[in-house]
């Protein structure tokens, strides 16, 4: 299938900084927004992306290059998901924000899956404070959604 | 992998949350899909409990597709309520053992409902993408049950709804049999299910539903009790014998198109012996629908199924002669109502054959989808022109009250239709327009300006022989047959104002005129308080998008004296 062109095509991207990133266009296709930009002609030179900043853009890049190379073994690629999502919750919060508009559904699902571990087994409690979660129910509109779910709050790891 | 999470971050942001006191809270500022893909990553008893986090964490979990510990029978007793059980959830055929659990677990509570409906959330996508074909063959729904039942207690059983699982005919007959008091019974989406029959004369099942079960070949209803039956689906051969009791029939998909074929096929058979000898099959879908006082035909696929066919047309041909030979007498019909996607205007008013074959119709509901053709012009419309549509043939419908027609467009399609009930239904008390057009492939809003506007103007030229006040869109138009009427507001508020009152006034006279008594005049006044009173209640309600209504007296005259 692949016939080896002489030169890869390049896209640019700009990002809501103002910063530009030449990267190829597999690479860049992975990302379905960016695909349907491409296949529907909006992309002329510069695809701009405001919803995105360089720093994140720049990890973003990082993982579409790992993922575009099918060389990678699968346990690899998992190494390297795994390696990935190793960050701060704030900018896995970005990253999430960016892929969900970047429409990259892998991406977007381990970092959801990093969310969801973060919250796996832990008191109500616990995820507020993590999360910075302002409780706003009265003491007794809580304690009868407690009652209602009461099945839920068992095997609570200790915070 | 999955260890390594949690352990770095939540000291080092404690320690930030010291530093800036108000850190804010990104998690629950994510889209709901987005954390509700999160919630999904977690069993739903860890998804649950974040619904005590804070308000906007309450139900979120409820939209979450995590596993559930099925062997967490806590969690069952949870969700189980005195009526029954109902599973919605998107679930595949790894979870057929749990799930039986489940299931017997509920029977041993003697529930009286149980329900599974196993295409949810994803499913959705899933249906909706994909075609009839692809939705049955591609996506194996979980088999029930996975083991064989046994329980001694289906007694409890009233009600068993199965939908997006596949069922055989052998599981459906062993809950008939063994469930004394089943009376619904529901079966949706089972691509295994091939045979059914629905016989025995002890049995209680009164509803019985078969919907898209496109495998499905033979079916046999022979049961005293069933009163409702539903199917959409493929076409087979029509189950009825011995249902004395059936009062609603609701048919869809080629089942549909089915019913007209046989009569078709059947009437031409009868035409050409030209004996008064029917098929003894005939007779007994004759005898069926003579019996019927609820029918819903829901035409809309037809149209694609069918590409050899020029609409539906050709079906109703023989109809409308077996109309005329006095064979198709639906004699007890009450309600009746379509779905129709007629040809770009195409007349159909042939589909009147179907009115004019019940005497005692009393309530007419049409819901008609248009398909979208590149010449269309929304704007330059030709106004409704044909006087045929007044001309009744077969004498007017006498007994038809409420007409409702949903998705009128404003073309000669339906306009035709609405003006030939409305000359021709006498004692017509509601008539219901909802003008906003569907387009097969548009926007919903398509063209729902044009169609007010025709919807008014087919308003203008009613017939002033005709019983009854109408109104439309609020304003109030008194046509009188000698007695004046009270004008009356609305369930749906739109804009109102002296025009209208002006309008009543108006309309007043005219009824004066016609009717030429003093009484009508006092009347006439007091139509006109009415009306203001009216309007200024119906301007404060909430402005829906346009109904148009018309109503007799004698109902005004009560909503009147009880609001009044």
């Amino acid at each position: 299938m692949a016939t080896t062109t002489t030169e890869t095509k390049m896209l640019t991207l700009c990002t809501s900084d103002k910063q530009q990133f030449q990267i190829e266009e597999t690479i860049a296709l992975q990302a379905v927004t960016i695909r349907n930009m491409v296949e529907d002609e909006c992309a002329s030179n510069v695809i701009p992306l405001p919803n995105v900043n360089s720093k994140i853009m720049i990890q973003i890049i990082e993982y579409l290059k790992k993922h575009v190379d099918s060389s990678v073994s699968k346990e690899d690629m998992e190494k390297f998901d795994s390696a990935f999502v190793e960050k701060k919750l704030s900018e896995i919060f970005d990253i999430i924000l960016a892929a969900n508009y970047l429409n990259i559904k892998n991406l977007l699902d381990i970092c959801c899956q990093r969310v969801a571990d973060v919250m796996k087994n832990k008191s109500p409690e616990w995820v507020r404070r993590t999360f910075n979660i302002v409780n706003d129910f009265t003491a007794e509109e809580e304690a009868k959604i407690r009652k209602e779910h009461e099945w839920a709050f068992e095997g609570v790891d200790e915070d | 992998m999955e260890k390594k999470a949690p352990i770095t971050f939540p000291f080092a942001q404690h320690k930030y949350l010291k530093k800036c006191n108000h850190e804010e809270d990104r998690l629950s500022r994510l889209p709901c899909e987005i954390l509700v893909t999160i919630l999904s990553r977690l069993a739903v008893k860890e998804a649950a409990r974040t619904s005590v986090l804070s308000r906007g964490w309450e139900n979120l979990w409820k939209y979450s597709t995590g596993v559930f510990n099925f062997d967490d029978v806590e969690a069952v007793r949870g969700l189980i309520d005195r009526n029954g059980l109902r599973v919605s959830f998107d679930l595949d055929e790894s979870y057929g053992l749990v799930l039986d659990k489940w299931i017997n677990f509920a029977i041993m509570r003697r529930v009286a409902m149980l329900e599974l409906d196993l295409l949810t959330f994803n499913g959705i996508d899933r249906a909706i993408n994909n075609s009839i074909d692809s939705y049955t063959n591609n996506y194996t729904f979980l088999m029930f049950p996975s083991r064989p039942l046994f329980s001694p207690s289906f007694a409890s059983l009233t009600s068993l709804i199965l939908k997006s699982v596949n069922v055989t005919e052998e599981v459906l007959s062993y809950f008939l049999c063994n469930c004394p008091l089943l009376e619904d019974l529901r079966v949706r989406g089972s691509g295994t299910l091939v045979n059914l029959k629905v016989v025995g004369p002890t049995l209680k099942l009164k509803y019985l539903e078969i919907n898209e079960c496109y495998k499905l070949k033979h079916l046999e209803i022979q049961t005293p009790n069933i009163v409702s039956f539903t199917n959409h689906g493929p076409e087979i051969s029509m189950p009825f014998k011995n249902v004395s009791r059936l009062s609603m029939v609701s048919l869809g998909e080629d089942y549909c198109g089915l019913l007209l074929l046989e009569l078709y096929r059947l009437s031409l058979h009868h035409s050409q012996l030209e004996t008064n000898i029917m098929d003894f099959e005939f007779c007994q879908l004759l005898l069926v629908l003579s019996r019927l006082e609820t029918l819903r035909l829901y035409l809309e696929y037809i149209f694609f199924i069918r590409k050899e066919l020029p609409g539906l047309f050709p079906l109703f041909l023989p109809l409308c002669s077996n109309f005329h030979l006095g064979i198709l007498r639906l004699s007890n019909l009450k309600h009746l109502e379509m779905k129709v996607i007629p040809l770009p205007d195409e007349n159909i008013l042939y589909l009147s054959c179907l009115l004019k074959a019940s005497p005692h119709l009393h309530r007419f509901s049409m819901q008609i989808i248009f398909t979208w053709t590149s010449d269309m012009k929304l704007s330059g419309l030709q106004p409704y022109c044909s006087k045929d549509a007044r001309k009744s043939t077969e004498g007017p419908y006498q007994c038809l009250k409420v007409v409702e027609f949903v998705g009128c467009a404003g073309h000669q399609t339906d306009g035709e239709f609405a003006r030939h009930l409305l000359w021709n239904a006498v004692s017509l008390e509601k008539m219901i327009i909802d003008p906003r057009p569907r387009y097969l492939g548009r926007e919903f809003e398509t063209g729902i300006e044009v169609a007010r506007k025709r919807a008014k103007e087919l308003e203008t030229e009613l017939p002033l022989n005709l019983k009854g006040c109408r109104r439309v869109g609020g304003g109030v138009r008194c046509i009188s047959n000698g007695r004046l009427r009270r004008g009356w507001g609305g369930h749906d508020g739109r804009r109102w104002g002296c025009r209208q009152r002006c309008q009543a006034e108006e309309t007043g006279e005219e009824g004066d005129c016609v009717g030429g008594s003093k009484e009508g005049c006092g009347e006439g006044e007091a139509a006109v308080e009415g009306e203001e009173w009216a309007g200024m209640a119906a301007g404060e309600a909430a402005g829906g998008v346009g109904k148009i209504i018309g109503e007799t007296l004698s109902q005004r005259a009560v909503e009147w004296d009880v609001l009044g």
